[in-house]
């Protein structure tokens, strides 16, 4: 993994290969036995120009030649889809050993410019014109629940201080200061009830995941088992995200396992807040209930099913094509037991939810994935 | 705009009446292909606002955006004008050929000069 920060000196290339080198030697590989490479990338061609062939440009002097690479894009969910491919090339027998790579640039020197480029994570006919920003999407999700009285502004600001803490102690994290209730409602606003703080950054960062279905991989690379691998696409709705549950739904039943198995969770927050949308989709409380079980203290680093140790979106960065994986990347420090300051009791099994885009009122995309250590 | 009136270009479905906006030529609700252009939209009434505080390229902040169930059925993700507030009745500012249109509440000038 290549920490998710502002690195205006470097290319995308350069974050790939620091990932990809990171992986290998983790795995204790060489590149020469990947068999097939997915490269996960949603918003260079807009923003640095290079469309058509990234991973075979990016991946070029890592040593990746001549094997299959693959170009994924899926919004925001980029990343775990070039899991959820790597997976099944794995399954199928095809492939011994499949890299996904995820890597985004989107500082250019500009906001509104990468702003534009996120815009697009939409269908453009229907949001052209109409000023989108996705934090406005989750900013109204948030606002009904505060009118009915289901959340408070409290809630929305100590999610994030929870998730502060947290990337605090993530030396990957873009975001290391600690902040408080106070300070976090206080901050500039950006989106109704939503200030600087509790949004997702514009990042530069890339991830890569090894998997295979070698024994004889390095001592990390044979623990760690994918118990389900989902993927699912949106309906029409409103602001509901019904894709999320489904996908959710989808990867406890191909694990036969569900949210009681669960020890820890890194979930798609493109705002703090929405993390609490996610602990009713995930099951780990009922609709509506997310408020009374974030109080309960279920979710923080010493609870019964920490929620995004590695500090989530909004403190470890939002490099759109890679976020999916640096979830999987938390994922598999908390399952070995390397995660540090940061790592949760009793680990065994973890999942990691990441979402993408928005269309006709649904978010676009979802993608589930379901980790056990073995031994 | 069709006798004065301003419209938003939309499609709807022979088969489930689902509306879609902007004009469909299959439905993606039902999958039907017998789709009939229609105007929609003169007001709504708005479910969803938010102030937006960053800038974009197109627009400076603070501007609103919201969602617009329309009388005819669908919602519309649209860009608020005026003082607006969830539950109002709102009205069609402006649709061009572009099918660039957004809301504003009854007391703002229609649009129509």
């Amino acid at each position: 993994m290549h920490a998710f920060g502002k690195f205006p000196g470097k290319t995308l290339r350069e974050l790939s290969s620091d990932a990809v080198f990171s992986s290998l030697q983790d795995a204790e590989i060489e590149a020469r036995q990947i068999d097939v490479a997915f490269f996960s990338n949603s918003l260079a061609g807009m923003l640095t120009g290079q469309e058509s062939l990234r991973g075979q440009v990016a991946l070029h002097d890592c040593g990746i030649q001549q094997i299959p690479i693959i170009n994924v894009e899926n919004a925001c969910a980029s990343g775990s889809t070039a899991l959820w491919l790597a997976v099944r090339a794995v399954r199928s027998g095809d492939a011994k050993v499949a890299l996904a790579v995820g890597a985004e640039k989107m500082y250019v020197g500009d906001t509104a410019r990468t702003l534009k480029a996120l815009q697009t994570a939409s269908d453009t006919e229907v949001t052209a014109g109409q000023g989108l920003q996705f934090v406005g999407l989750y900013a109204m999700r948030l606002q009904e629940r505060l009118r009915s009285g289901a959340l408070t502004e409290s809630h929305l600001a100590r999610v994030t201080v929870k998730n502060k803490a947290n990337g605090a102690l993530n030396p990957y994290a873009q975001f290391s200061r600690v902040m408080t209730e106070v300070e976090v409602l206080g901050a500039r606003r950006v989106a109704g009830p939503l200030t600087i703080p509790m949004v997702s950054a514009i990042s530069d960062g890339a991830a890569a995941v090894l998997v295979s279905s070698l024994n004889g991989g390095g001592p990390g690379a044979e623990r760690l088992r994918v118990r389900a691998s989902t993927l699912g696409t949106g309906t029409i709705d409103w602001l509901g995200e019904p894709v999320v549950r489904r996908s959710i739904a989808a990867a406890y039943d191909e694990a036969s396992l569900g949210p009681k198995d669960l020890n820890v969770a890194e979930v798609h927050d493109t705002v703090s807040p929405a993390e609490l949308f996610r602990y009713e989709e995930l099951g780990l409380c009922g609709p509506e209930e997310s408020a009374d079980f974030f109080d309960s203290g279920a979710t923080t680093l010493t609870g019964s099913i920490p929620v995004n140790p590695s500090g989530g979106l909004s403190s470890r960065g939002h490099p759109v094509g890679a976020t999916g994986l640096a979830q999987i990347y938390e994922i598999v420090q908390q399952l070995r037991g390397t995660a540090q300051k940061r790592q949760v009791r009793a680990c065994k099994v973890g999942i990691a939810q990441n979402s993408g885009g928005w269309v006709d009122g649904d978010t676009a995309v979802s993608c589930v994935h379901i980790l056990e250590r073995t031994r | 705009m069709v006798n004065g009136a301003i419209w938003i270009r939309a499609s709807s479905c022979a088969q489930c009446g689902h509306v879609t906006v902007p004009v469909r030529n299959s439905c993606p609700r039902c999958g039907c292909t017998q789709m009939h252009d229609v105007g929609v939209g003169q007001k709504g009434d708005l479910k969803s606002l938010v102030e937006l505080n960053v800038s974009t390229a197109e627009y400076a902040a603070p501007y609103f955006i919201g969602f617009v169930e329309l009388k005819e059925g669908p919602r519309v993700l649209t860009r608020l004008e005026g003082t607006c507030h969830v539950g109002d009745v709102v009205h069609l500012k402006s649709a061009t050929d572009e099918d660039l249109f957004w809301f504003a509440s009854a007391d703002t000038n229609s649009g129509e000069t």
